[in-house]
Parts: structure tokens; C-alpha cells; sequence
């Protein structure tokens, strides 16, 4: 029995834990935008004065460097209304400047759960960097070891080496403001005009999520949000990015209409909140698109000057 | 909680410290852990049915005493009441909806209007298994192969022995209730055995049958969408994947059950190297056959052996039959058993059906060609079988066997998840290749003779572990924990 216990511990079950908590460590300590913008947050947030909640479309199509005021971009890829609504919650009480929340309300976004989509792996970030209580018990949504392949372990292995200071590796894609750097002119890729594929995409990812029916859960996130600003003098501008024509073409006419409508109902029964909706706006042209559905760099600054008249205009 | 999970692990290190430290040696306690183990893993799964699981194994237990204290008339009559009672249980649970639906459909043919109803029945998770355990109990007893036990304890953990609840393999009360009865210390040689067996398993589960899932699955769920060649590729694969899930499993239950001291039946040896159909069932789900067989095929060889082969012939069809109903409530099932029946025919008739001839290697440590064709050829037939088996419906069958023969629409491979299927199938290649050098030991990683220097042995099991960490698919559940 010893003898078993010993080669099944010591050869087997604490080498694989170690590796295991090793790696699930190392892959902690990489450098990511969740990471980033929750110690930025945590540290800065006395200071923000507009902040920027959304998907990837806010966090590549609003650069708060343009803003007349300091202003964070806290959006992340595929971020729904729930964990716009987490972050916000998170950090609303440290924000005694806040004045403005901008709040992307993508195609999808008034259907959408991110759980419920394929970026679904994405919620352990928010467990793990963000400290949301979301899921505390699953193990999916808490671990980055929880689904792996070799890249995971690749990863593992480069952050370990980072840890020890032989490599740096990093997956912040995002600035000191939050904005989202690698979409730029220059790097836009050949092909880049995507704009049916990711409509149709979008188009069945909204029907499948209409079946669910979050719409009433996101209205809520949205109410709760709007209604917390209301209580501190903060005002709530809503905002459809801009698309590119082939995107806009390939929409499901009834869903952008619902879209629109979600967007439009918080706008009339709430004082503190304005709707926008850029995405059809003469204003962008074929060069700001980084994509169908993301501006680039100069998009990007177009858009922020944008909102940030809005905001000055006031 | 699956037994390739962490919860079981958890669950299992738990029970191993129990059983061993404080209840070392003592049976009868160790009988205890093992039971409310047992129930707290069908609790776990499918709690709503534990009472019917008590239920049945105390009618079970007061049946075996009954039969042993009655004359024979009367045993007779116990026993077969006790039979009557796990097959219309099985019924119930498992074929009811289906007969009312069968008949509503023959009457509606044949211009009679029936309003059939069907009732909402929930089908207990294991109940194939520990039925056929129980039955298998009291006809043993009445046969006079083992005493009744009047073990309360030991009698329920057989019938509900937690490795093999779910998904074999059966147990026959003859072999393993005197285990429940003897002394069990720690056996450091079958823990080690065990072990090695449950990463095996594991192995075959989730780097093999877990990764084909995915072009599979796609396949199954769009048959008329994929053309000749798709599905041609996955009645090629699906044996494949069928055996690497179910005897994976059947690896794990049988390791588990060795490091708690136990002998689980075997449930398969090798099924891709048999040379004809015949020895395909000697190598496949051995539990189920060798039940069916004792059972059903036996007494109806003996009751049919004056028409002759012809005799023969009919009770292998319906044994066939059975086995293949046996899995659940779809005339494919029928259609499979009678198809594997029919496969007998010709064997009957050259006399080899039941010729045992052990396979021997050539030189090179390879199969002989004409061995090599025979295993091919069953291989093929047993495909085809499968196409049945894992059809939805006999029309989704013939939907499948029409499409693969439409050569106009062979094309390109369809379905997505290739990549997993390729890496699959290079798993499984080395999983045959294992098979094939270890074919006469229990299992392919009982690999302590073939390298005896441990540290390379260990080498192994490491490589094997980080296989399985690393390019396990997405978990799935065991294909025959449905049945």
C-alpha cells in the first residue's frame, strides 16, 4: 500500500499537480487587457471622467486620448451587457468625476450573452482578473487550464519564462487609455472587407439568441447601469458604431430595427441618456474601416472627436 | 459524474482511504463503503430512481432465498417470477413507449384509427446492466451454481457495484459475490494493473472516441447533407469510435474495480482482430454475449437441436436479435441483431462457427495476409452493421447506405472537425499497433513484460498522461451509458 500511495503521489499525482498550478500561475501572470485595464481601474478610477463600456467595436473605435476630459476605454472583445454592467458596478463608487458613460450598443449586443456565444471562454477573465462573482463553482469559467490544448501550454511555458524574466511575453493589445492598438490603416489585413460573412454571422447568432430570450436580462443590465448614473449625475450616451456599407446591406432588417428600438426606448424615458447611431454615417468613409465592423486608427479619431464635441457641445 | 472526471477522482480517493485504512480487512464494512459509494454515484446521476434500484434489489435477494428453500415446482415458479419481474421491468422503463408507438404506427398502416398515448416515463440510467445482473442472479441460483446469499449488503453492492452500474461490464454473481465475501487487503500488483488500465482507458475515451466526436457528430446529424465520400469515411470510423468509447470505459470500471481488490468481468479482447463474425461477438461486449448466450441461446440451441443447423441457425438469429434489442427501443437495433444473425449463416453451414483458432503472427510480427483480409472483411461487415446500429431510423439507414453508393456525388471530405479525426486516427493506429504486440495480454498497456526496466515504463505512462492533457476532445458522455 506504501509503496503504491508513494509512486502514485510523488511519481504521478503531485509532478502533474505542480505543472498544473504552474502553468495555470504563469498563464495568470501574462500581461492581457483584463489584467491591464482592471489595475488601471483600480488604481486610476478617482480620476475618470468618461468611460467607455462595450465590445471590440468600442474598444477599437473610441480612443479617449481625443476626449477634452480623462476618459477610459473599459471595453472588451465580445463583452456583453452583463459584464458592462459588472465593470461598471465594480468601479461606479471610486468614480466620484465620472460624467459620461459611452455605451456601444453593437447589432448583437440587446440579444447577445457571452456565455452563450463562441467567445464564451472569455468569461474567466472577468472571474479571474476582474474578481466577478459570476460562476464562482464552474470550473470552466475560473480556470485558463480548464480547456487546453498545446498552444495553452506553449502559452504556459512563455509565461513561466516571463515570470522568470527570460521572455516577455505579453497579450495587452490595448494603450494606457484602453483603446485597442493593432487595428490600424497600415496593418489592415488584404481582404478586410468582411462585411457579409460577419452580418450573416451576426444574423445567426441573433437568431439563435433570440430563442434564448436575454433581451429582457440585457434591458435590465442596461437599466440598472443608466439608473445608477442617474442617481450621480451621469450622464448615458448610447452609441451604434459606425459599419461599413457591406455589413450594413447583409443585416436582418427585423433584428437591426429591435437593435434600434432597444436603444431608442432607454433614450425617451430616461433624461440622462442620448442615443447616437453612426452606423450608417456618411462621415466614415472606406478608409477608416479597419473591417466591416471596426474602424482603424484614423476611423478611430474621427469617431472620438465625434463624441467628444457631443460632449463639449453640452 | 463521469468516470473520467475529477469529481470521480476525488470521489474515488475518498472511497480508496476509507476502504483501506480504517475498514482494511473488515468485509463487511468494506461491503458498507462500497454500497453507499455505489448509491451516492446513482444518487449523483439519476437520484429519482434509487428507490426503484432498492426496490427491485430487495425483490431480487428475498427471490434467490425463496428459491433455495422451495421445492422445485415452486422454485420453478420464484424464478421465473423473477425473470418475468427484470424483463417486464425493462419493458416498462425501457420498450413500452416504443411498442405503443410500433403498434399505433401498424394499425394507422393498415387504415385503423388508434389513439395511442404514450406515457412519460423516465428510462433509469444502468437499468440494461443491473437488471440483467439481478435476473442472471436468480437463475444461477436456481441452477444450483451458487448458494443464495443471505448478505443483504453484499448482494446490493453486486447489483449495484458503482464501476459498472452504468455501463457494464455485467457481472455474473458467480464470480463476483464470493469476492463481496472474502477478505480484501490491498493487492499492491492488480492496484498497479488497475491503474495502468484506467490511463489506458482514458486514453482510448478522450484522445480517440472524444476527438471523432466532432466530425462525427456532424455527420450523423446531417446525413443527407454529406456526400459519398463523408460518409463513407465515417462508416469506416465509427466502429472505431464505438470501441475506443465503450471499451475505454469498460477499462476504466474494470481498473477501478482492481484497485479495490475486485475481478470485474472481462468485456473485450481485441474485437478489430477477429477473422469472422463469430469471433468479432466472442471479442465484443463479452458480458452482454456471454449472458445472452448462457440465457437466451443456450436453451433455444437445446430446444431446436433436432431440426439441425437449421436449428442453429434460428436460435443465433434470435439470440442476435436480442442483443441487438437489448440496446434500447428502435427497430434499428432489431435490424442490427437480425443483420449480425444472418452473418452467422454461412458460417454455421462451413462449420466454423464455432472453431476457436488462436492468431498467430508471421515473421515480421505481422498478421498473415489471409488473416489480414479476413480481419479487413469482418471489419467491413461489422461497419455496415454499425451504419444500422447508429442509425436514427431504418429510412435514415437506407438514406446513409444510398448516399455512400452515389459514386455521382463523391466529392470532397464534408464535415467539419477533420483535424480532430486525423489526429484521432492517428491515436487509433497506435492504440491497433499496441493491441496487436499485446493481443494475448488483458489489456495493451500490461506492458510490465515487455519493458521490464520501470523508469521506461514510466516514461511511457508520462507520455500517455500528457497525451491525454493535452489533446483530449471536448468531453462527451459514454455512448453506452444511454443504453
Amino acid at each position: 500500500m506504501k509503496k503504491y500511495l508513494i509512486e502514485i503521489v510523488f511519481y504521478f499525482l503531485l509532478p502533474a499537480a505542480l505543472i498544473v498550478v504552474v502553468a495555470e500561475y504563469s498563464l495568470r501572470k501574462i500581461p492581457n487587457d483584463y489584467a491591464f485595464k482592471n489595475q488601471w481601474l483600480t488604481q486610476n478610477s478617482h480620476t475618470v471622467e468618461i468611460l467607455a463600456l462595450g465590445s471590440s467595436s468600442v474598444m477599437h473605435d473610441v480612443n479617449p486620448r481625443y476626449f477634452h476630459k480623462k476618459g477610459f476605454n473599459a471595453a472588451h472583445l465580445s463583452q456583453s451587457m452583463k459584464y458592462d454592467h459588472m465593470i461598471f458596478n465594480k468601479f461606479i463608487d471610486k468614480m466620484p468625476l465620472l460624467e459620461y458613460v459611452i455605451m456601444g450598443v453593437d447589432y448583437w449586443s440587446p440579444f447577445g450573452s457571452l456565455e452563450d456565444s463562441p467567445e464564451w471562454w472569455r468569461v474567466k477573465y472577468y472571474n479571474i482578473h476582474y474578481g466577478s462573482k459570476y460562476y464562482r463553482w464552474e470550473g470552466k469559467y475560473n480556470y485558463e487550464l480548464y480547456f487546453h490544448n498545446i498552444g495553452t501550454f506553449k502559452r504556459a511555458a512563455n509565461g513561466f519564462l516571463t515570470l522568470l524574466g527570460l521572455k516577455k511575453e505579453s497579450h495587452r493589445t490595448v494603450d494606457d487609455a484602453g483603446y485597442g492598438v493593432n487595428y490600424t490603416l497600415e496593418r489592415r489585413p488584404e481582404g478586410w472587407d468582411n462585411g457579409k460573412e460577419e452580418a450573416l454571422r451576426h444574423n445567426e447568432m441573433v437568431s439563435r439568441a433570440i430563442d434564448a430570450d436575454y433581451m429582457a436580462l440585457n434591458k435590465k443590465y442596461m437599466e440598472e447601469v443608466i439608473l445608477k448614473s442617474a442617481e450621480r449625475g451621469v450622464k448615458v450616451i448610447l452609441v451604434n458604431m459606425p459599419l461599413y456599407k457591406s455589413y450594413v446591406n447583409n443585416q436582418n432588417r427585423v433584428f437591426l430595427n429591435q437593435q434600434k428600438d432597444f436603444c431608442h426606448r432607454f433614450a425617451e424615458k430616461y433624461g440622462n441618456v442620448s442615443y447616437y447611431d453612426f452606423s450608417e454615417d456618411q462621415r466614415f468613409s472606406e478608409d477608416d474601416f479597419y473591417d466591416a465592423n471596426h474602424l482603424n486608427n484614423v476611423g478611430a479619431k474621427k469617431l472620438s472627436l465625434i463624441l467628444d464635441s457631443i460632449i463639449v457641445g453640452r | 459524474m463521469a468516470i473520467n472526471s475529477f469529481v470521480f477522482l476525488l470521489f474515488f480517493g475518498i472511497l480508496f482511504l476509507v476502504y483501506y485504512f480504517p475498514l482494511k480487512e473488515k468485509t463487511g464494512a468494506q461491503n458498507v463503503s462500497l454500497l453507499v459509494a455505489s448509491y451516492f454515484f446513482y444518487g449523483i446521476a439519476d437520484f429519482k430512481m434509487l428507490p426503484l434500484l432498492l426496490a427491485l434489489t430487495v425483490v431480487f435477494y428475498t427471490l434467490g432465498i425463496l428459491i433455495r428453500r422451495s421445492h422445485e415446482r415452486r422454485a420453478s415458479l420464484f424464478t421465473t417470477l423473477g425473470v418475468m419481474a427484470g424483463v417486464a421491468t425493462l419493458f416498462y422503463f425501457k420498450y413500452l413507449n416504443f411498442f405503443i408507438d410500433s403498434f399505433a404506427v401498424l394499425f394507422t398502416s393498415v387504415g385503423l384509427k388508434v389513439n395511442a398515448a404514450t406515457f412519460n416515463i423516465v428510462f433509469p440510467l444502468g437499468i440494461s446492466f443491473f437488471t440483467f445482473r439481478m435476473i442472471s442472479y436468480v437463475i444461477e441460483v436456481h441452477r444450483g451454481k451458487i448458494e443464495p446469499t443471505r448478505d443483504f449488503v453484499a448482494f446490493a453492492t453486486y447489483v449495484a457495484f458503482f464501476p459498472t452500474l452504468l455501463a457494464g461490464p455485467i457481472d455474473r454473481p458467480n464470480d463476483f459475490i464470493p469476492q463481496l465475501k472474502s477478505k480484501r487487503s490491498f493487492n499492491y500488483e492488480l492496484a498497479v494493473d488497475g491503474t495502468r488500465q484506467i490511463v489506458w482507458g482514458i486514453f482510448k475515451k478522450m484522445v480517440i472516441a472524444d476527438n471523432m466526436v466532432l466530425f462525427l457528430g456532424d455527420v450523423w446529424s446531417n446525413v443527407s447533407g454529406q456526400n459519398a465520400t463523408t460518409l463513407l469515411l465515417a462508416a469506416l470510423v465509427y466502429p472505431i469510435q464505438l470501441y475506443a468509447d465503450f471499451s475505454g470505459y469498460s477499462d476504466m470500471a474494470i481498473g477501478v474495480g482492481k484497485i479495490l481488490g475486485f475481478r470485474v468481468a472481462v468485456n473485450f479482447r481485441y474485437p478489430f482482430f477477429a477473422r469472422n463474425v463469430a469471433e468479432y461477438w466472442r471479442s465484443w461486449h463479452m458480458s452482454l454475449t456471454s449472458w445472452v448466450t448462457d440465457y437466451v441461446f443456450m436453451p433455444l440451441n437445446v430446444r431446436f437441436r433436432g431440426w439441425g443447423s437449421e436449428g442453429l441457425m434460428l436460435a443465433v438469429i434470435i439470440n442476435m436479435i436480442v442483443i441487438g434489442i437489448w440496446h434500447g427501443t428502435n427497430w434499428t437495433y432489431a435490424l442490427f441483431g437480425l443483420y449480425h444473425g444472418l452473418l452467422f449463416i454461412p458460417l454455421i453451414l462451413s462449420g466454423s462457427f464455432g472453431r476457436k483458432k488462436k492468431i498467430t503472427a508471421n515473421v515480421y510480427g505481422l498478421p498473415y495476409l489471409n488473416d489480414f483480409v479476413k480481419m479487413g472483411t469482418t471489419y467491413l461487415l461489422v461497419s455496415v452493421g454499425l451504419i444500422m446500429f447508429n442509425a436514427k431510423s431504418p429510412g435514415q439507414f437506407v438514406d446513409f447506405v444510398r448516399n455512400v453508393f452515389q459514386f455521382s456525388h463523391l466529392g470532397a471530405l464534408t464535415a467539419s472537425g477533420l483535424r480532430a479525426l486525423a489526429q484521432s486516427l492517428f491515436f487509433a493506429a497506435i492504440m491497433f499497433m499496441a493491441e496487436w504486440k499485446q493481443r494475448d495480454r488483458e489489456y495493451a498497456l500490461q506492458v510490465e513484460t515487455v519493458f521490464p526496466v520501470k523508469v521506461l515504463r514510466y516514461a511511457i505512462y508520462w507520455l500517455l498522461l500528457i497525451v491525454i492533457v493535452l489533446l483530449s476532445g471536448e468531453e462527451q458522455i459514454f455512448i453506452y451509458t444511454q443504453f
